[in-house]
Protein backbone atom coordinates (compact mmCIF):
# COMPACT_ATOMS: atom_id res chain seq x y z
CA UNK A 1 0.00 0.00 0.00
CA UNK A 2 0.96 3.42 -0.97
CA UNK A 3 0.26 6.76 0.74
CA UNK A 4 -0.12 9.02 -1.92
CA UNK A 5 -1.08 12.18 0.09
CA UNK A 6 -1.09 13.83 4.04
CA UNK A 7 -2.89 16.71 5.57
CA UNK A 8 -2.78 17.92 8.99
CA UNK A 9 -4.41 20.60 10.91
CA UNK A 10 -3.26 21.91 14.25
CA UNK A 11 -1.42 18.93 14.73
CA UNK A 12 1.98 19.59 17.27
CA UNK A 13 3.93 22.68 15.43
CA UNK A 14 3.15 21.58 12.06
CA UNK A 15 1.56 24.09 9.02
CA UNK A 16 -1.29 23.18 7.34
CA UNK A 17 -0.12 21.60 4.48
CA UNK A 18 -0.95 18.64 1.90
CA UNK A 19 2.06 16.46 1.45
CA UNK A 20 2.15 14.45 -1.70
CA UNK A 21 4.12 10.98 -1.57
CA UNK A 22 4.68 8.17 -3.81
CA UNK A 23 6.29 4.75 -3.23
CA UNK A 24 9.99 4.06 -3.41
CA UNK A 25 11.96 6.48 -0.51
CA UNK A 26 10.76 9.35 1.06
CA UNK A 27 13.44 11.50 2.73
CA UNK A 28 12.38 14.07 4.94
CA UNK A 29 15.06 16.36 6.33
CA UNK A 30 15.62 18.66 9.30
CA UNK A 31 17.21 19.43 12.24
CA UNK A 32 15.92 18.49 15.85
CA UNK A 33 12.75 20.23 16.83
CA UNK A 34 11.76 21.10 13.61
CA UNK A 35 8.86 18.46 13.71
CA UNK A 36 10.34 15.82 11.65
CA UNK A 37 8.68 13.07 14.31
CA UNK A 38 5.29 14.90 13.74
CA UNK A 39 5.04 14.41 10.00
CA UNK A 40 5.44 10.63 11.13
CA UNK A 41 3.43 10.32 13.61
CA UNK A 42 0.70 12.20 12.23
CA UNK A 43 1.23 9.53 9.31
CA UNK A 44 0.99 6.83 11.94
CA UNK A 45 -2.18 8.16 13.48
CA UNK A 46 -4.15 8.23 10.05
CA UNK A 47 -3.02 4.69 8.90
CA UNK A 48 -3.49 2.71 12.42
CA UNK A 49 -5.73 4.81 14.60
CA UNK A 50 -3.81 4.00 17.30
CA UNK A 51 -3.02 7.01 19.47
CA UNK A 52 -4.06 6.67 23.84
CA UNK A 53 -7.47 8.58 24.01
CA UNK A 54 -5.32 10.58 26.86
CA UNK A 55 -2.47 11.66 25.16
CA UNK A 56 -5.12 13.38 22.21
CA UNK A 57 -5.16 16.62 23.73
CA UNK A 58 -0.58 16.47 23.70
CA UNK A 59 -0.82 16.31 19.69
CA UNK A 60 -3.30 19.21 19.41
CA UNK A 61 -1.64 22.61 18.48
CA UNK A 62 -1.01 24.56 21.26
CA UNK A 63 -3.84 27.13 21.55
CA UNK A 64 -6.11 25.21 19.31
CA UNK A 65 -9.55 22.90 20.62
CA UNK A 66 -9.30 20.42 17.62
CA UNK A 67 -7.02 18.67 15.39
CA UNK A 68 -7.21 16.63 11.79
CA UNK A 69 -5.18 14.42 9.81
CA UNK A 70 -6.23 12.86 6.53
CA UNK A 71 -4.55 10.28 4.02
CA UNK A 72 -4.91 9.25 1.02
CA UNK A 73 -4.29 5.59 0.61
CA UNK A 74 -3.85 3.59 -2.59
CA UNK A 75 -4.21 -0.25 -2.67
CA UNK A 76 -4.83 -2.48 -5.18
CA UNK A 77 -8.82 -2.06 -5.19
CA UNK A 78 -7.93 1.65 -5.48
CA UNK A 79 -7.59 4.64 -3.35
CA UNK A 80 -9.06 5.08 0.06
CA UNK A 81 -9.77 8.22 1.96
CA UNK A 82 -8.79 8.47 5.67
CA UNK A 83 -9.44 10.58 8.31
CA UNK A 84 -8.96 11.20 11.50
CA UNK A 85 -10.73 14.22 13.60
CA UNK A 86 -9.38 15.00 17.28
CA UNK A 87 -10.03 17.07 20.37
CA UNK A 88 -9.49 16.66 23.89
CA UNK A 89 -10.35 13.28 25.03
CA UNK A 90 -11.95 12.09 21.79
CA UNK A 91 -11.12 11.18 18.06
CA UNK A 92 -13.31 10.43 15.27
CA UNK A 93 -12.49 8.59 12.08
CA UNK A 94 -13.38 8.41 8.87
CA UNK A 95 -13.16 5.66 5.78
CA UNK A 96 -13.79 7.38 2.51
CA UNK A 97 -16.38 9.74 4.51
CA UNK A 98 -18.16 7.51 5.94
CA UNK A 99 -17.91 7.20 10.36
CA UNK A 100 -16.07 4.07 11.61
CA UNK A 101 -14.40 3.64 15.11
CA UNK A 102 -10.67 4.28 15.49
CA UNK A 103 -9.50 1.01 15.56
CA UNK A 104 -11.65 -0.21 12.01
CA UNK A 105 -8.73 2.59 10.47
CA UNK A 106 -6.86 -0.93 10.49
CA UNK A 107 -8.96 -2.57 8.42
CA UNK A 108 -7.84 -0.20 5.80
CA UNK A 109 -4.89 0.72 5.94
CA UNK A 110 -1.00 -0.61 7.83
CA UNK A 111 1.86 1.20 9.42
CA UNK A 112 5.13 0.24 11.11
CA UNK A 113 6.92 3.34 12.65
CA UNK A 114 10.47 2.66 14.20
CA UNK A 115 11.72 5.25 16.38
CA UNK A 116 15.62 5.79 17.78
CA UNK A 117 13.31 5.74 21.38
CA UNK A 118 12.53 2.32 20.13
CA UNK A 119 14.98 0.72 22.92
CA UNK A 120 12.85 1.70 25.40
CA UNK A 121 10.78 -1.87 24.88
CA UNK A 122 13.51 -3.45 26.41
CA UNK A 123 14.75 -0.94 29.13
CA UNK A 124 11.54 0.37 29.44
CA UNK A 125 8.51 -0.74 32.62
CA UNK A 126 6.30 -3.46 31.62
CA UNK A 127 3.55 -1.04 30.33
CA UNK A 128 5.46 -0.41 27.13
CA UNK A 129 5.76 -3.18 26.22
CA UNK A 130 2.45 -4.04 26.47
CA UNK A 131 1.16 -0.54 24.63
CA UNK A 132 3.73 -2.05 22.00
CA UNK A 133 1.90 -5.69 22.10
CA UNK A 134 -1.47 -3.66 22.37
CA UNK A 135 -0.76 -1.61 19.39
CA UNK A 136 0.53 -3.99 17.16
CA UNK A 137 -2.69 -6.64 17.78
CA UNK A 138 -4.72 -3.89 17.47
CA UNK A 139 -3.62 -3.69 13.92
CA UNK A 140 -4.03 -7.44 13.45
CA UNK A 141 -7.50 -7.41 14.84
CA UNK A 142 -9.82 -4.43 15.32
CA UNK A 143 -11.41 -7.09 17.74
CA UNK A 144 -8.59 -6.91 20.05
CA UNK A 145 -8.76 -3.02 19.98
CA UNK A 146 -13.00 -3.52 20.79
CA UNK A 147 -12.25 -5.89 23.47
CA UNK A 148 -9.31 -4.09 24.69
CA UNK A 149 -11.06 -0.44 25.43
CA UNK A 150 -14.15 -2.74 27.33
CA UNK A 151 -11.57 -4.91 28.82
CA UNK A 152 -9.76 -1.28 30.31
CA UNK A 153 -13.43 0.04 31.01
CA UNK A 154 -14.32 -3.05 33.16
CA UNK A 155 -11.21 -2.69 34.98
CA UNK A 156 -12.12 0.85 35.56
CA UNK A 157 -15.34 -0.15 36.51
CA UNK A 158 -14.29 -2.79 39.06
CA UNK A 159 -11.59 -0.75 40.70
CA UNK A 160 -14.33 1.81 41.74
CA UNK A 161 -16.36 -0.95 43.50
CA UNK A 162 -13.72 -2.61 44.66
CA UNK A 163 -12.71 1.06 46.60
CA UNK A 164 -16.47 2.15 47.44
CA UNK A 165 -18.21 -1.19 48.57
CA UNK A 166 -17.58 -4.98 50.04
CA UNK A 167 -20.23 -6.45 48.70
CA UNK A 168 -19.20 -9.48 46.76
CA UNK A 169 -21.91 -9.61 44.41
CA UNK A 170 -21.55 -5.80 43.34
CA UNK A 171 -18.28 -7.01 41.81
CA UNK A 172 -19.41 -10.11 40.40
CA UNK A 173 -21.67 -8.52 38.16
CA UNK A 174 -18.34 -6.80 36.70
CA UNK A 175 -16.61 -10.34 37.05
CA UNK A 176 -17.97 -12.25 33.88
CA UNK A 177 -17.37 -9.61 31.69
CA UNK A 178 -13.70 -9.01 32.90
CA UNK A 179 -12.76 -12.54 32.62
CA UNK A 180 -14.68 -12.88 29.53
CA UNK A 181 -12.64 -9.70 27.31
CA UNK A 182 -9.39 -10.48 29.82
CA UNK A 183 -9.42 -14.11 28.38
CA UNK A 184 -10.30 -13.10 24.44
CA UNK A 185 -7.30 -10.65 25.02
CA UNK A 186 -4.89 -13.84 26.13
CA UNK A 187 -6.09 -15.86 23.33
CA UNK A 188 -5.36 -13.28 20.98
CA UNK A 189 -1.84 -11.90 22.43
CA UNK A 190 -0.79 -15.81 22.45
CA UNK A 191 -1.76 -15.83 19.06
CA UNK A 192 0.45 -12.71 17.93
CA UNK A 193 3.13 -13.81 20.53
CA UNK A 194 4.25 -17.19 18.87
CA UNK A 195 4.00 -15.84 15.25
CA UNK A 196 6.39 -12.62 16.82
CA UNK A 197 8.45 -14.74 18.50
CA UNK A 198 10.34 -16.52 15.26
CA UNK A 199 10.14 -13.71 13.62
CA UNK A 200 11.41 -11.52 15.82
CA UNK A 201 14.02 -14.29 16.86
CA UNK A 202 15.21 -14.43 12.79
CA UNK A 203 15.90 -10.74 12.34
CA UNK A 204 17.80 -10.45 15.51
CA UNK A 205 19.76 -13.22 13.99
CA UNK A 206 19.90 -11.24 10.68
CA UNK A 207 21.16 -8.46 12.16
CA UNK A 208 24.03 -9.81 15.04
CA UNK A 209 25.08 -12.71 12.41
CA UNK A 210 23.93 -15.19 13.97
CA UNK A 211 24.97 -13.92 17.65
CA UNK A 212 22.80 -14.29 21.06
CA UNK A 213 19.24 -15.71 20.31
CA UNK A 214 16.81 -13.75 21.54
CA UNK A 215 13.37 -15.24 22.85
CA UNK A 216 10.39 -13.13 23.64
CA UNK A 217 7.79 -14.58 25.88
CA UNK A 218 4.45 -13.20 27.42
CA UNK A 219 4.20 -13.13 31.65
CA UNK A 220 0.71 -13.69 32.45
CA UNK A 221 -1.13 -13.23 35.77
CA UNK A 222 -4.07 -14.96 35.10
CA UNK A 223 -4.97 -18.22 34.54
CA UNK A 224 -6.68 -18.72 31.28
CA UNK A 225 -8.34 -21.93 31.49
CA UNK A 226 -9.62 -20.85 34.85
CA UNK A 227 -9.83 -17.02 34.95
CA UNK A 228 -13.20 -16.66 36.98
CA UNK A 229 -11.74 -18.92 39.61
CA UNK A 230 -8.43 -17.44 39.71
CA UNK A 231 -10.17 -14.29 40.51
CA UNK A 232 -12.12 -15.07 43.33
CA UNK A 233 -8.75 -16.23 44.63
CA UNK A 234 -7.61 -12.86 44.74
CA UNK A 235 -10.56 -11.32 46.34
CA UNK A 236 -8.63 -10.47 49.52
CA UNK A 237 -5.52 -9.26 47.86
CA UNK A 238 -8.02 -6.98 45.65
CA UNK A 239 -9.99 -5.77 48.73
CA UNK A 240 -6.58 -4.67 50.07
CA UNK A 241 -5.31 -2.77 47.19
CA UNK A 242 -8.65 -1.51 45.96
CA UNK A 243 -7.47 -2.70 42.38
CA UNK A 244 -7.88 -5.34 39.75
CA UNK A 245 -4.55 -7.63 40.80
CA UNK A 246 -4.89 -9.78 37.50
CA UNK A 247 -5.56 -9.64 33.84
CA UNK A 248 -3.86 -8.77 30.50
CA UNK A 249 -3.72 -5.24 32.00
CA UNK A 250 -0.70 -6.90 34.31
CA UNK A 251 0.45 -9.05 31.91
CA UNK A 252 4.12 -8.38 30.27
CA UNK A 253 6.53 -9.42 27.18
CA UNK A 254 9.45 -11.06 28.69
CA UNK A 255 12.55 -10.65 26.31
CA UNK A 256 15.85 -12.88 26.95
CA UNK A 257 18.86 -12.69 25.08
CA UNK A 258 20.79 -15.72 25.56
CA UNK A 259 18.22 -17.11 28.04
CA UNK A 260 19.03 -13.81 30.38
CA UNK A 261 16.37 -10.74 30.84
CA UNK A 262 17.27 -8.44 28.74
CA UNK A 263 15.32 -5.55 30.67
CA UNK A 264 18.36 -6.40 32.91
CA UNK A 265 21.59 -7.75 31.32
CA UNK A 266 21.47 -6.04 27.75
CA UNK A 267 23.39 -2.92 26.94
CA UNK A 268 22.18 -0.07 24.81
CA UNK A 269 23.45 -1.23 21.68
CA UNK A 270 21.92 -4.52 22.55
CA UNK A 271 18.50 -2.89 23.47
CA UNK A 272 18.60 -1.48 20.18
CA UNK A 273 19.13 -4.03 18.46
CA UNK A 274 16.49 -6.27 19.66
CA UNK A 275 13.84 -3.21 19.62
CA UNK A 276 14.93 -2.98 16.13
CA UNK A 277 14.35 -6.61 15.43
CA UNK A 278 10.84 -6.44 17.08
CA UNK A 279 9.97 -3.62 14.46
CA UNK A 280 11.11 -5.88 12.13
CA UNK A 281 9.25 -8.69 12.71
CA UNK A 282 6.02 -6.04 12.89
CA UNK A 283 6.41 -5.48 9.68
CA UNK A 284 6.79 -8.62 8.58
CA UNK A 285 3.55 -10.02 10.57
CA UNK A 286 1.57 -6.38 9.04
CA UNK A 287 2.82 -7.69 5.71
CA UNK A 288 1.51 -11.01 6.01
CA UNK A 289 -2.02 -10.29 7.43
CA UNK A 290 -2.94 -7.62 4.63
CA UNK A 291 -0.90 -9.44 1.49
CA UNK A 292 1.11 -6.57 1.74
CA UNK A 293 3.97 -4.74 3.33
CA UNK A 294 2.76 -1.72 5.50
CA UNK A 295 3.86 1.92 5.19
CA UNK A 296 6.96 1.91 6.51
CA UNK A 297 7.92 4.76 8.99
CA UNK A 298 11.61 5.58 9.88
CA UNK A 299 12.20 8.15 12.39
CA UNK A 300 16.14 10.03 11.96
CA UNK A 301 17.63 7.15 11.03
CA UNK A 302 21.06 9.57 11.44
CA UNK A 303 20.45 8.96 15.17
CA UNK A 304 21.22 5.36 14.73
CA UNK A 305 25.02 5.31 14.55
CA UNK A 306 26.28 1.66 14.82
CA UNK A 307 26.73 0.64 10.57
CA UNK A 308 25.24 -2.82 11.08
CA UNK A 309 22.07 -1.11 12.40
CA UNK A 310 21.94 1.89 9.93
CA UNK A 311 22.70 -0.55 6.84
CA UNK A 312 19.37 -2.83 8.27
CA UNK A 313 17.13 0.06 8.35
CA UNK A 314 18.31 1.10 5.06
CA UNK A 315 17.86 -1.88 3.32
CA UNK A 316 14.20 -2.34 4.72
CA UNK A 317 13.41 1.11 3.64
CA UNK A 318 14.71 0.33 0.23
CA UNK A 319 13.02 -3.19 0.02
CA UNK A 320 10.09 -1.65 0.95
CA UNK A 321 6.76 -0.68 -1.75
CA UNK A 322 6.93 2.84 0.43
CA UNK A 323 8.98 4.02 2.99
CA UNK A 324 9.02 7.22 4.72
CA UNK A 325 12.63 8.16 6.15
CA UNK A 326 13.85 11.43 8.34
CA UNK A 327 16.72 12.56 9.34
CA UNK A 328 19.17 15.25 10.07
CA UNK A 329 20.43 13.97 6.15
CA UNK A 330 18.17 12.64 3.10
CA UNK A 331 18.48 8.88 3.58
CA UNK A 332 20.12 7.26 0.51
CA UNK A 333 18.37 6.58 -2.57
CA UNK A 334 15.31 9.29 -1.87
CA UNK A 335 13.28 9.30 -5.01
CA UNK A 336 11.55 12.59 -3.15
CA UNK A 337 12.84 14.87 -0.68
CA UNK A 338 11.14 17.03 1.41
CA UNK A 339 12.94 19.94 4.16
CA UNK A 340 11.37 20.59 7.06
CA UNK A 341 11.69 23.61 8.96
CA UNK A 342 10.03 25.09 12.34
CA UNK A 343 6.84 22.88 10.96
CA UNK A 344 6.60 23.91 7.46
CA UNK A 345 7.41 21.10 4.39
CA UNK A 346 9.19 22.09 1.23
CA UNK A 347 9.28 20.11 -1.54
CA UNK A 348 13.30 19.68 -2.97
CA UNK A 349 12.24 17.30 -5.50
CA UNK A 350 13.53 18.81 -8.74
CA UNK A 351 16.81 19.58 -6.47
CA UNK A 352 17.25 16.10 -6.09
CA UNK A 353 16.12 15.05 -9.52
CA UNK A 354 18.74 17.31 -10.90
CA UNK A 355 21.51 16.03 -8.36
CA UNK A 356 20.40 12.17 -9.29
CA UNK A 357 20.61 13.44 -12.86
CA UNK A 358 24.46 14.70 -12.44
CA UNK B 1 -13.46 41.71 23.69
CA UNK B 2 -15.81 40.83 26.18
CA UNK B 3 -19.17 39.16 25.71
CA UNK B 4 -21.78 40.87 27.22
CA UNK B 5 -22.65 39.11 30.37
CA UNK B 6 -26.52 38.01 29.41
CA UNK B 7 -24.51 36.56 26.35
CA UNK B 8 -22.06 34.48 28.61
CA UNK B 9 -24.91 33.46 30.94
CA UNK B 10 -27.51 31.98 27.97
CA UNK B 11 -23.85 29.92 26.80
CA UNK B 12 -22.71 28.66 30.19
CA UNK B 13 -26.88 27.46 30.81
CA UNK B 14 -26.47 25.97 27.03
CA UNK B 15 -23.53 23.97 27.46
CA UNK B 16 -24.89 22.33 30.62
CA UNK B 17 -27.23 20.06 28.00
CA UNK B 18 -25.84 16.99 27.25
CA UNK B 19 -24.26 16.63 24.09
CA UNK B 20 -23.58 20.42 23.63
CA UNK B 21 -19.82 21.78 24.20
CA UNK B 22 -19.03 25.50 24.24
CA UNK B 23 -18.69 25.47 20.96
CA UNK B 24 -21.87 24.64 19.89
CA UNK B 25 -23.74 26.20 23.15
CA UNK B 26 -21.79 29.61 21.02
CA UNK B 27 -23.50 28.42 18.40
CA UNK B 28 -27.05 28.10 19.70
CA UNK B 29 -26.82 31.23 21.62
CA UNK B 30 -26.09 33.36 18.36
CA UNK B 31 -28.75 31.64 16.78
CA UNK B 32 -31.28 31.89 19.54
CA UNK B 33 -30.40 35.87 19.38
CA UNK B 34 -31.00 35.93 15.66
CA UNK B 35 -35.32 34.69 16.22
CA UNK B 36 -37.44 37.27 16.72
CA UNK B 37 -38.73 37.89 20.21
CA UNK B 38 -42.05 35.30 19.23
CA UNK B 39 -40.17 32.89 18.36
CA UNK B 40 -37.94 32.73 21.49
CA UNK B 41 -41.25 33.00 23.41
CA UNK B 42 -42.45 30.04 21.77
CA UNK B 43 -38.97 27.75 22.35
CA UNK B 44 -38.86 29.12 26.30
CA UNK B 45 -42.58 28.72 26.51
CA UNK B 46 -42.62 24.95 25.58
CA UNK B 47 -39.92 24.21 27.82
CA UNK B 48 -41.59 25.37 30.61
CA UNK B 49 -44.61 23.51 29.66
CA UNK B 50 -43.10 20.06 28.71
CA UNK B 51 -41.03 20.47 32.53
CA UNK B 52 -45.05 21.21 34.08
CA UNK B 53 -46.75 18.77 32.14
CA UNK B 54 -44.15 15.85 32.11
CA UNK B 55 -43.70 13.42 34.77
CA UNK B 56 -42.76 10.09 35.52
CA UNK B 57 -45.15 7.21 34.84
CA UNK B 58 -45.35 5.75 38.33
CA UNK B 59 -45.42 2.20 37.32
CA UNK B 60 -42.85 1.76 34.39
CA UNK B 61 -41.34 5.37 34.65
CA UNK B 62 -41.44 5.95 31.25
CA UNK B 63 -42.44 10.03 30.41
CA UNK B 64 -45.65 10.55 30.50
CA UNK B 65 -48.56 13.71 30.55
CA UNK B 66 -50.99 11.52 32.29
CA UNK B 67 -51.57 10.02 35.55
CA UNK B 68 -50.41 6.38 33.85
CA UNK B 69 -48.20 6.21 30.92
CA UNK B 70 -50.28 5.34 27.74
CA UNK B 71 -48.54 1.92 27.99
CA UNK B 72 -49.65 1.12 31.41
CA UNK B 73 -52.96 2.17 30.84
CA UNK B 74 -53.49 0.04 27.88
CA UNK B 75 -55.14 -3.22 28.56
CA UNK B 76 -54.89 -4.98 25.29
CA UNK B 77 -51.59 -5.27 25.68
CA UNK B 78 -49.68 -8.16 27.38
CA UNK B 79 -49.49 -7.78 30.63
CA UNK B 80 -46.88 -11.09 31.14
CA UNK B 81 -44.29 -9.60 29.48
CA UNK B 82 -41.99 -6.60 30.79
CA UNK B 83 -39.33 -5.43 29.01
CA UNK B 84 -36.31 -2.98 30.93
CA UNK B 85 -34.76 -0.63 29.40
CA UNK B 86 -32.35 2.03 30.01
CA UNK B 87 -33.58 5.48 29.00
CA UNK B 88 -37.41 6.57 27.76
CA UNK B 89 -35.80 7.24 24.48
CA UNK B 90 -35.32 3.00 24.21
CA UNK B 91 -38.68 2.66 24.69
CA UNK B 92 -39.32 4.96 21.99
CA UNK B 93 -37.33 2.84 19.71
CA UNK B 94 -38.97 -0.48 20.81
CA UNK B 95 -42.24 0.35 20.30
CA UNK B 96 -41.26 1.93 16.51
CA UNK B 97 -39.83 -1.73 15.67
CA UNK B 98 -43.40 -2.61 16.30
CA UNK B 99 -42.68 -5.72 17.59
CA UNK B 100 -43.62 -5.56 20.81
CA UNK B 101 -46.92 -5.17 22.57
CA UNK B 102 -45.87 -5.80 26.03
CA UNK B 103 -44.94 -3.44 29.05
CA UNK B 104 -42.03 -1.24 30.01
CA UNK B 105 -39.32 -0.89 32.82
CA UNK B 106 -37.22 2.28 32.25
CA UNK B 107 -34.01 2.23 35.05
CA UNK B 108 -32.91 6.01 33.74
CA UNK B 109 -29.41 4.59 33.58
CA UNK B 110 -27.01 2.31 33.63
CA UNK B 111 -24.76 1.03 36.71
CA UNK B 112 -21.33 3.07 36.71
CA UNK B 113 -19.53 3.00 39.86
CA UNK B 114 -17.00 5.08 37.97
CA UNK B 115 -19.82 7.66 37.87
CA UNK B 116 -21.10 7.40 41.35
CA UNK B 117 -24.10 5.62 39.43
CA UNK B 118 -24.44 2.20 41.88
CA UNK B 119 -27.92 0.12 42.66
CA UNK B 120 -29.83 2.69 44.28
CA UNK B 121 -29.30 5.29 41.46
CA UNK B 122 -31.21 3.55 39.29
CA UNK B 123 -35.14 2.54 39.30
CA UNK B 124 -35.16 -0.90 40.07
CA UNK B 125 -36.99 -1.01 43.37
CA UNK B 126 -39.98 -0.13 41.13
CA UNK B 127 -39.85 -2.91 38.89
CA UNK B 128 -39.22 -5.62 42.02
CA UNK B 129 -42.60 -3.78 43.89
CA UNK B 130 -44.30 -4.50 40.59
CA UNK B 131 -43.49 -8.30 40.37
CA UNK B 132 -43.77 -8.76 43.95
CA UNK B 133 -47.75 -7.04 44.29
CA UNK B 134 -48.30 -9.72 41.71
CA UNK B 135 -47.64 -12.22 44.01
CA UNK B 136 -50.37 -11.40 46.11
CA UNK B 137 -52.72 -12.20 43.15
CA UNK B 138 -53.67 -15.99 43.55
CA UNK B 139 -54.63 -16.05 39.53
CA UNK B 140 -51.88 -13.89 38.93
CA UNK B 141 -48.77 -15.07 39.49
CA UNK B 142 -44.67 -14.10 38.78
CA UNK B 143 -44.15 -17.33 37.40
CA UNK B 144 -46.03 -16.60 34.26
CA UNK B 145 -44.09 -13.09 34.16
CA UNK B 146 -41.56 -12.98 31.58
CA UNK B 147 -38.94 -10.06 31.86
CA UNK B 148 -36.53 -9.04 29.04
CA UNK B 149 -33.88 -7.60 29.62
CA UNK B 150 -32.88 -4.73 27.09
CA UNK B 151 -29.94 -2.77 28.13
CA UNK B 152 -27.33 -1.90 25.91
CA UNK B 153 -24.42 -3.90 24.91
CA UNK B 154 -22.00 -1.48 26.58
CA UNK B 155 -20.12 -3.12 29.38
CA UNK B 156 -22.33 -0.52 32.20
CA UNK B 157 -25.89 -2.20 30.02
CA UNK B 158 -24.49 -5.50 30.58
CA UNK B 159 -23.56 -5.32 33.92
CA UNK B 160 -26.48 -3.46 34.92
CA UNK B 161 -28.74 -6.43 32.71
CA UNK B 162 -26.85 -9.28 35.14
CA UNK B 163 -27.37 -6.88 38.60
CA UNK B 164 -31.26 -7.36 37.16
CA UNK B 165 -30.94 -10.90 36.78
CA UNK B 166 -29.74 -10.99 39.75
CA UNK B 167 -32.11 -9.27 41.87
CA UNK B 168 -35.00 -11.29 39.55
CA UNK B 169 -33.84 -14.90 40.02
CA UNK B 170 -35.16 -14.91 43.72
CA UNK B 171 -38.46 -13.90 42.44
CA UNK B 172 -38.84 -16.77 40.22
CA UNK B 173 -39.55 -14.64 36.91
CA UNK B 174 -38.50 -16.07 33.34
CA UNK B 175 -35.81 -13.79 32.84
CA UNK B 176 -34.47 -13.03 28.96
CA UNK B 177 -31.93 -11.15 27.52
CA UNK B 178 -32.46 -9.36 23.83
CA UNK B 179 -30.48 -11.54 21.25
CA UNK B 180 -27.59 -9.51 20.06
CA UNK B 181 -27.68 -9.95 15.94
CA UNK B 182 -26.54 -8.14 12.39
CA UNK B 183 -28.30 -4.91 11.23
CA UNK B 184 -30.76 -6.11 9.10
CA UNK B 185 -30.07 -4.69 5.11
CA UNK B 186 -26.00 -5.12 5.32
CA UNK B 187 -23.39 -7.54 3.88
CA UNK B 188 -22.05 -9.80 6.02
CA UNK B 189 -18.41 -9.30 5.51
CA UNK B 190 -18.80 -5.25 6.71
CA UNK B 191 -20.11 -6.39 10.00
CA UNK B 192 -17.25 -5.90 12.54
CA UNK B 193 -15.89 -9.32 14.19
CA UNK B 194 -17.52 -9.09 17.68
CA UNK B 195 -21.34 -8.37 16.45
CA UNK B 196 -20.93 -10.88 13.91
CA UNK B 197 -19.18 -13.75 16.62
CA UNK B 198 -22.45 -13.10 18.99
CA UNK B 199 -24.61 -13.34 16.21
CA UNK B 200 -23.30 -16.78 15.37
CA UNK B 201 -23.27 -17.53 19.03
CA UNK B 202 -26.99 -16.37 19.44
CA UNK B 203 -28.11 -18.28 16.02
CA UNK B 204 -31.47 -19.81 16.30
CA UNK B 205 -32.76 -23.01 14.80
CA UNK B 206 -33.82 -22.21 10.81
CA UNK B 207 -37.67 -21.97 10.09
ZN1 LIG C 1 -46.09 3.34 32.52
Amino acid sequence: MILRSLQTLHYRNLEPTRLAFQGGVTAIVGGNGQGKTNVLEAAFLVLTGVLDVTRVETVIRLGEKEGFVGAELERDDGITKLEVGLAPGRKAAKVDGARVKTADLARHASAVLIRPEDSELVHGSPGDRRAFLDALVSRMSPRYALALQSYERVVTQRNAVLKQTHEDWMLEIWDAKLSELGAEIMRLRRRAVTRLKTLSNDAHATLTGNGKPLEIALVETARLDDYGAHILEKRREERARGSTVLGPHRDDLEIKLAGLPAADYASRGEARTIALALRKAEYDLLSQKFGEPPVLLIDDFTAELDSSRREFLLEMASLAPQAIVTGTEAAPGAARLYSIHAGALESKQSALFVAGAA
Amino acid sequence: MKYPNALIQLIRELSRLPGVGPKSAQRLAFYLFAQTKEEVEAIAQAMLEAKQTLKLCPVCYNITDTDLCAVCMDATRDQEVICVVEEPGDVIAIERSGEFNGLYHVLHGALSPMNGIGPEQIKLGGLLKRINARDTSPTDTAAQLEVILATSTTVEGEATSMYVQRQLEPLGVNVTRIAYGLPVGGALEYADEVTLGRAIAGRQKAR
